[in-house]
């Protein structure tokens, strides 16, 4: 379970995230929607513990990121925005020495590589310099090493943008396939990204969480109106978060 | 070496060695120690230091050099691609990054080092008129201090690689910080009748020279030693200060 509580985050004299709050379950796909500059990538980072919190905590299965980080990043996985990924190395290479970084054994590593560049089709290029790839299938990199050592806490931020439909598709199958042990947490621009994926949304909105809830709650909330057209609202600041949960 | 820090330094150290710039590097590194080996072997024709020092005293002055290419990679280049990001999330500790990425960056410069040394051997071979004052004991005597040498100035390295964020600013910070305590010794040394015949005079060279022809005394490795360790560990505090990721 994770359990996100009050948590605020400034930079200097500007707050990013103010008094967040939200719970996930193992299972629960969230989808974190907003604009640009609604927080979503620093909410991600002060799960990923990349940050601390100014106020507030963020626990996992009672770990608490700031106090255990250690024992939290080990049972988190991350793919960051820009996906980083070590360009001199091979896709093997690569896997491997995160899978070795992040504490998985000798043997278990190799198995774990294996499987992953099964699951997400990366065999053919699993020889080739990663900066000589494609961004889909750095992504596709990018999300095996998140899934390495069977993470808690899966953290994709914006996994899906400039992908194509086959690769989304693919990356979906294994995100939903990786939400059976862990709480996943996706963040995008809009609905129409994530809609399919995601079992529960979080709206951010300048910071502030703006709704959150069910896709069934959000469309209760929205009415007889497009849920689509209710959230472009929401993120826009144009209509009222009642009905949805607020900062739940 | 833990087995953590021991993979970063693996990575690291194969970044640096997969293009042409740490060949290029180790290979001006030998040029300029080879260079200026020739230059004192040939100022000193006829005088009485023996060549073991002399090839100390040529070495020395550009391992500060070589330490600052080396090192002002380490962290600008991962904050550039991101990959810091990604360093920070794993769950690896703020020592393990700095002491693999530290010993990445000091199995470079042992590697000039060694290089430098192998060139002398080679060149004893082929002139076989300095084999006089070319002791292996000599050697390998100067070689322990700018072993030493070169871990503290690495350490400096690392540090000023945290801090600055662009590769340049790194490497200037690290021969400023090299230098600094040096200048700062000699700015007083100015001041003080008597001290100014030593006004141009850099420790560093000394200690190789006196290890070469024998003459030990345990201050400089403390020295060297305390250095590496002050410099790794402020830069162990600077990690765990969680904003400096935001920079």
């Amino acid at each position: 379970m994770l359990e996100v509580i009050q948590v605020t985050r400034c930079f200097g004299r500007r707050t990013a995230l103010e008094e967040v709050s939200f719970q996930a379950a193992r299972g629960d796909i969230v989808g974190v929607l907003g604009p640009n500059g609604a927080g979503k990538t620093t909410l991600l980072r002060l799960m990923a513990c990349y940050l601390q919190p100014t106020a507030g905590a963020i626990r996992l299965n009672g770990m608490d990121s700031f106090q255990q980080s250690l024992e939290f990043r080990r049972h988190t996985g991350y793919l960051p925005e820009r996906c980083p990924l070590y360009d001199e190395m091979t896709v093997g290479e690569y896997l491997y020495y995160r899978a070795r970084l992040k504490g998985v054994s000798l043997l278990k590593a190799r198995r774990q590589v294996r499987e992953l560049v099964e699951q997400l089709n990366l065999g053919e290029v699993r020889g080739r310099l990663i900066g000589a790839l494609s961004l889909g299938v750095r992504r596709r990199t990018g999300l095996a090493d998140a899934l390495l050592r069977d993470p808690r806490l899966l953290l994709l931020d914006d996994p899906i943008s400039n992908v194509d439909a086959a690769e989304c598709e693919r990356m979906a199958a294994c995100v939903t396939r990786a939400a059976r042990h862990a709480a996943v947490l996706v963040s995008g621009h809009a609905l129409a990204q994530l809609g399919a994926l995601c079992t529960r949304f979080l709206v951010l909105r300048a910071g502030r969480v703006a709704a959150t809830g069910t896709r069934d709650e959000l469309q209760a909330a929205a009415g007889g109106a497009s849920l689509e057209a209710q959230l472009a609202d929401l993120v826009a600041g144009r209509a009222s978060p009642s009905g949805a949960k607020e900062g739940a | 070496m833990r087995s953590v820090a021991h993979l970063i330094a693996w990575r690291d150290l194969r970044a640096a060695l997969t293009g042409v710039s740490g060949y290029v590097l180790l290979a001006g590194f030998l040029a300029l120690t080879g260079w200026t080996f020739a230059g004192l072997l040939h100022r000193n024709e006829g005088g009485f230091a023996p060549a073991s020092a002399i090839w100390g005293l040529a070495v020395a002055p550009w391992l500060p050099v070589l330490a600052a290419a080396a090192t002002m990679r380490l962290f600008a280049e991962e904050r550039q691609t991101g990959t810091m990001e990604l360093l920070l999330t794993a769950p690896v500790r703020p020592y393990d990054v700095v002491l693999g990425k530290f010993a990445a960056a000091l199995a470079l410069v042992c590697g000039g080092i060694l290089l430098a040394l192998i060139q002398a051997r080679v060149l004893r071979h082929v002139a076989p008129r300095m084999d006089g004052g070319f002791s292996s004991a000599g050697l390998l005597a100067a070689s322990g201090m700018l072993f030493l040498q070169a871990a503290a100035w690495t350490a400096v390295g690392t540090l000023a690689a945290l801090l600055a964020r662009q590769q340049g600013i790194a490497a200037l910070l690290t021969l400023l910080g090299i230098g600094a305590p040096y200048a700062l010794r000699a700015a007083v040394a100015a001041w003080a009748p008597g001290m100014r015949h030593g006004l141009w005079h850099w420790p560093p060279l000394e200690d190789v020279t006196n290890a070469a022809t024998g003459l030990f005394s345990l201050a400089p490795p403390v020295l060297y030693v305390s250095m590496a360790w002050c410099a790794l560990f402020l830069c162990v505090r600077l990690l765990e200060a969680r904003d400096l990721r935001t920079r």
